[in-house]
């Protein structure tokens, strides 16, 4: 199975009271074919009778937040979906994976990432994160989980809008491009969001359109505490070889620090290639078509934990000038061959 | 386990999938050339057999660990220097930037 033919899972998660229901409600009214994952915290399934009125299958993961402790509930759950799908009993456009308030997404990247079957069948497409508009500035200082969630996020949606003031969703917009300055971010009002009206906000492109002339060139921290997002400039194009065994050394030596990785390369060989990690857990590399949009410019993203931003940047470069002198012996067998 | 301790999940999808046929062996070959300057730096040696697929890393005791992806390389290569690999080592990035590679 290709990648273009999996099955997409959409991740919505959120931290407690943020509308992730209302905007999955919104978002599904009208659309067949999508299943939903809901887990639960505390045994308390409300959310899958408001669920259900939307789509025809809701199966619900309960017993806890901590995903990485029902993590084999979420294989089998995705394993069933499949094989309905795959005996027609119920055909499968898309899953829909609903957190609970507390939760880390990436335990759930890890668990779809980690089962071969379900990696051949599923690619999980997205992770959209809602963030209340009102209480979210105190939320992302006093929760760590909600911080965490802004942090892996591909799509941060602004919930509650008609409840804050407009300065208020501004300044909130604002500390959430610098904390994840990879992700898109976008306004939701009781549910809708804004400039969507004409199509299913949970669908769309693989990854929302990088904001990458918006980037600092040069590393330039945003951070909360000791978290960084910084945007690496490693010149380009970029040496394949050469950034792999770094990003490989890197995330093996300090992984639980890298938080996430998102970029999109230019490589030497006139390629461009999108890449996308949360922590551990990186996504296959996505081939690009030769002609991008004008606004996807080339761009790497890291957010780091208790990191010298400065040294990260110098040793990305220093891996990459390692590498010069022998991407230029290479041009020069090309040459003569 | 938590999902912290588990290792990079399936190193070679990602680390080989923006690869072209055409140019993998010329990838490959700057591949360990480079390893061997990392590697270099600690005291170690590193080799591989013609088609990549698995690797030897040693050191001057003659102590050797066959390896299998980058994962594992790291891994073996902490094992034999006694602590991680690190990508910031200071020591490290000064010898790559002497053009060590």
């Amino acid at each position: 199975m290709s990648a273009g033919t999996k099955i997409p899972i959409v991740v919505v998660g959120g931290f407690l009271g943020s509308g992730k229901t209302t905007l999955l409600r919104r978002s599904l009214a009208g659309h067949s074919g999508t299943a939903i994952i809901v887990n639960e915290f505390g045994e308390i399934a409300h959310d899958q009778a408001l669920l259900r009125a939307c789509s025809e299958r809701v199966s619900v993961i309960s017993g806890g937040c901590a995903c990485c402790v029902r993590r084999e509930d979420l294989v089998l759950a995705l394993r069933s979906l499949l094989d309905d799908h795959e005996r027609g009993v119920a055909p499968l456009r898309r899953v829909v994976i609903e957190m609970s308030g507390l939760a880390d997404p990436s335990p759930i990247l890890f668990t779809i990432a980690s089962d071969p079957m379900l990696r051949h069948h599923f690619e999980v497409r997205r992770v959209i994160i809602t963030v209340d508009a009102v209480n979210a500035q105190s939320e992302l200082v006093a929760h760590p989980e909600a911080l965490k969630q802004v942090l892996v996020a591909d799509v941060l949606v602004i919930t509650k809008t008609d409840l804050a003031s407009v300065q208020a969703c501004d300044e909130l917009g604002g500390r959430l491009a610098a904390i994840n300055p990879a992700a898109g971010i976008c306004r939701a009002r009781d549910g809708a969001v804004e400039g969507a009206q004409d199509r299913d906000p949970l669908d769309g492109p693989a990854t929302p359109a990088p904001r990458g002339p918006a980037l600092p060139a040069a590393p330039a921290p945003a951070h909360t505490g000791d978290v960084h997002a910084v945007a690496l400039d490693a010149g380009a194009p970029l040496d394949w070889p050469a950034f792999v065994v770094w990003l490989s050394m890197l995330l093996h030596a300090r992984g639980e620090q890298v938080l996430r990785v998102k970029g999109l390369l230019e490589l030497d060989d006139g390629s461009s290639v999108s890449i996308n990690g949360v922590q551990h857990i990186m996504h296959e590399p996505e081939h690009l078509p030769a002609t991008r949009a004008p606004d996807q410019a080339p761009h790497l993203v890291l957010i780091v934990r208790g990191m010298d931003t400065d040294r990260l940047a110098d040793s990305l470069r220093a891996f990459q000038g390692a590498a010069s002198p022998l991407r230029q012996s290479r041009s020069r067998e090309e040459v003569r061959t | 386990m938590c999902v912290l301790c588990y290792t990079l999940t399936g190193e070679e999808r990602w680390s080989d999938g923006a690869l072209g046929s055409q140019s993998r062996a010329s990838d490959r070959a700057r591949r360990r050339h480079l390893l061997g300057t990392i590697l270099g730096t600690y005291g170690l040696d590193y080799s591989d057999d013609p088609g990549g697929v698995t690797s030897l890393v040693r050191d001057r005791k003659g102590n050797v660990h066959l390896v299998r992806g980058l994962e594992e390389t790291w891994t073996a290569a902490g094992r034999l220097i006694g602590r991680p690999l690190d990508p910031l080592d200071p020591a490290l990035l000064h010898r790559l930037g002497q053009g060590g590679a």
